[in-house]
Parts: C-alpha cells; structure tokens; sequence
C-alpha cells in the first residue's frame, strides 16, 4: 500500500514572526514607559530661583569689550567713601536729591578713573589676590566676575582657572553678564554701613543699576 | 483550492487584527501615560521655537555690594607716647596722705589735653600736698583728640570700695570725626599701684562750685 502524500496549497502563517514584532514592540514601550516615569521624577526636583538682588562680593572684576576691566575691592570702597564724604561737604547746601546725584556722579568718576587698569595687569592682580588667599587659610573672598557677551568664552574660563588654583580652595566666584554701561548708568553709588557675619560693622560700597 | 484561498486570506486579517489590537492596546497605554504629566511635558508647543530666552534674574544683574573694610572702633584713652606722661603712683600718695580726698575737675581740649585750674578745679580737703602732687601728674595726661569737654576725677583714698571715680558723662565727640566710628572709652587714668576694680569708669563726681 503506496502511501501519497497530501499536497496542499494551504500555507500556515508563520506566528514566529509575529511573536518577534510583539517582543520589539514589547521591549520598545517598555523603553518608553521608562523614559516618562524618569520625566515624572524630574519633575519633582526642587530647582531653586534665582533672585534678583546686589550681588554681594569682596572683589568685583567687569571685564570690557576692549579688553580692559574694571577692579573694585575694598580699596575702592575706601576712596569712594573718602569722596562722597567730601562731597557731602562741600556740596551741603544743596537739596538732598542734588546732592545724592552729586555724590553718585562724582563717586562714578573717581570709581571710573582709578580702577579701570589695562588687560595686560590681570595676570598680577590675580596672582596678589591668591598671594593673599594662600598667606591665609581661613580668608575667604567672594568674586563677581562681570562680563559683556562679546568676551570670548576662554577668557573666563582663564580666570576661573586661576580662583581654582588657591592653595585652600578660599576664592569663591560668580559669574554674570553685563558691562560697563551698567556702572556708568548706575542709579545710585553710595556707602552703606552693614553688619558681617561676624557682626563687625563694615562700610561697603552699593552700586545700583 | 477555492477553499484554501480564502483560508489564506482570512489568517492573513487575523495577523494583522491581532497586530493592530497590539499596537492599539500600547498606544493606548502611552497615551495614557502622557495624559498624566502636565501639558508641559507631553507636548511641545509650536510657540515654544519662538520664544526668545530671557535673561534670567540673578544676583549681581541689577546692583552690586562690594564688602568694604571693616570700620574699626576709635578709643577714647590717654595716649602713652607722649613724652611728658608721667604715671601716678597710689602707694606713694597713700603714703603721703593716707586720708585724702581729691576732686579734679579738667577739660579736655579737642587736641586732647588737660586743662585746669590748680587753684579753683581742685579740690582737696584738709592737706592739700597729695591734691597738688595728683593735679601736677594729672597735668601731664593728654587724651586721644576724639572727645572734647569736662572730665571729673575723684581720688577717695580712704575709700574701701571704690577709690577712683573717673566721670565722662559731659565728654562730647569731636565734630570732625565721622559718625561712621564709635568712640569707646579706654584707659582714663595712667596710675600704678591701683586695682581696676577699685575703680568706677564714667560714674558720677559732683564737686560744689
């Protein structure tokens, strides 16, 4: 007895196939699913705001367009405190919203005229500001570094790199845009009388844009 | 062979029912899944590519403080550099007179000096040998130019409490000297021999005209 074998023109579908898309959709939603529960959780991250305030510091450095920058520190305080006083008497009969324009006209320029130094002087600035940091371990300065948008990038960086340098870490740095125009602009230069941390009265310089 | 086409073609739409069911339970899911975050989140809005990136608020954008120099209190005492100080000896006015009982009262001018009168501005019952030796010592005592005004001493040798009262109360600050500074008051009396406790810094003395 001849067995003949059944011909069929019937092809099964091949679920083979099917079970490997179901898998990579499978694995690609997963993937997805990921991704969005990673989305929620960032969201909850508590991002602090900045506020608009003085910004607060030892030593403010604006760099220039022209490659020149603007030093103030406390030395800067000191003279500017000395003119305004002068000011306030030479100029005492003047009504007390002339005489503030004075104060703050004059202090700009005196401000202007004695700390503006030549790009070619940063080098030794810096290096007498972490003389100073690494002669003392327990000082601790803050820098504003200002700066113009059209200042390359590495200048910055070159100056950031130096604050890292000190020898106990203790020269701490901000950054911030802006320029000159600001601090000629100013609203109002004037010397505040204000209590450290440590509660000695210090006489700082507050410049309002 | 009829039947077997359209066997064919009928596991041919299952395939692709059981494939669309699939994808539509997945996107379901991540539809779902995204309706749950914020609008933020799921959707980028078409504005968002417009919208040009503001300067974010920061400390340092609007004003600056620059920390100025700590303002050092001034002290009002005797200066002892000057070369005709001469120091009182207790032991030896007490030796000369141990019943004594000197009121001095002076000026201090506004460089600083001591100004009396031996004859009206001191006033010593009884022997008045330990008075005139106190009055020429006291004579050669000049103060630091920060206050101006009268200055009462009270010698009370006899005293088992305090034996020396130095007055202050009608000392006025000097008016150059800025209002930023304090004036504390420091060593009023150059005398030896005598305890600080037995003393009483800025006390009362009345000494009848």
């Amino acid at each position: 007895m001849a067995f003949r074998t059944q011909k069929s023109d019937f092809r099964k579908v091949q679920l083979v196939s099917l079970i490997d898309m179901i898998f990579i959709l499978l694995v690609f939603f997963m993937v997805t699913v990921t991704v969005v529960r990673l989305t929620i959780k960032e969201q909850k991250l508590p991002v602090p705001t900045p506020i608009s305030e003085r910004g607060r510091a030892q030593i403010v450095i604006q760099l220039l367009d022209n490659g020149d920058f603007l030093w103030l520190d406390d030395r800067a305080t000191a003279l500017i405190s000395k003119t305004i006083s002068t000011v306030e008497k030479r100029f005492s009969y003047l009504s007390p919203s002339e005489l503030n324009q004075k104060k703050t006209k004059e202090a700009l320029r005196i401000l202007l005229n004695n700390n503006i130094f030549h790009g070619n002087q940063m080098e030794k600035k810096l290096k007498l500001l972490l003389k100073k940091a690494n002669s003392d371990p327990s000082s601790q300065y803050f820098v504003l570094l200002r700066s113009p948008d059209k200042i390359p990038y590495y200048k910055i960086i070159n100056i950031i790199q130096k604050f890292n340098s000190a020898r106990y870490q203790n020269i701490l740095y901000g950054c911030v845009g802006g320029n000159l125009k600001d601090i000629k602009n100013s609203k109002s230069v004037r010397v505040v009388i204000e209590r450290d941390k440590n509660g000695r009265r210090r006489e700082n310089l507050q410049i309002d844009f | 062979m009829a039947k077997s086409q359209g066997n064919k073609a009928k596991n041919q739409i299952i395939y692709f029912a059981i494939l669309l069911i699939i994808l539509i339970f997945f996107y379901a899911v991540r539809l779902f899944l995204l309706h749950q975050l914020p609008p933020d989140n799921s959707m980028i809005p078409l504005t968002a590519l417009e919208e040009r990136i503001s300067i974010p608020p920061r400390p340092g954008v609007e004003g600056i403080i620059i920390t100025g120099p700590a303002i050092k209190d001034l002290i009002f005492q005797i200066d002892t550099k000057t070369s005709q100080l001469r120091k009182l000896n207790w032991k030896r006015i007490e030796s000369i007179d141990k019943t004594a009982d000197v009121k001095i009262r002076a000026t201090v001018l506004r460089n600083g000096e001591l100004e009396f009168n031996p004859i009206t501005d001191v006033i010593s019952p009884g022997h008045s040998y330990a008075g005139n030796e106190i009055a020429k010592i006291i004579g050669t005592w000049k103060y630091s130019a920060y206050k101006h005004g009268q200055i009462y001493f009270w010698f009370n040798f006899p005293s088992r409490g305090v034996k020396l009262t130095v007055d202050t109360h009608e000392l006025v600050r000097n008016e150059d000297i800025p209002k930023k500074y304090f004036i504390k008051n420091g060593l009023l009396f150059y005398i030896n021999g005598l305890s600080i406790s037995k003393v009483n810094q800025s006390g009362r003395v009345y000494i009848g005209d």
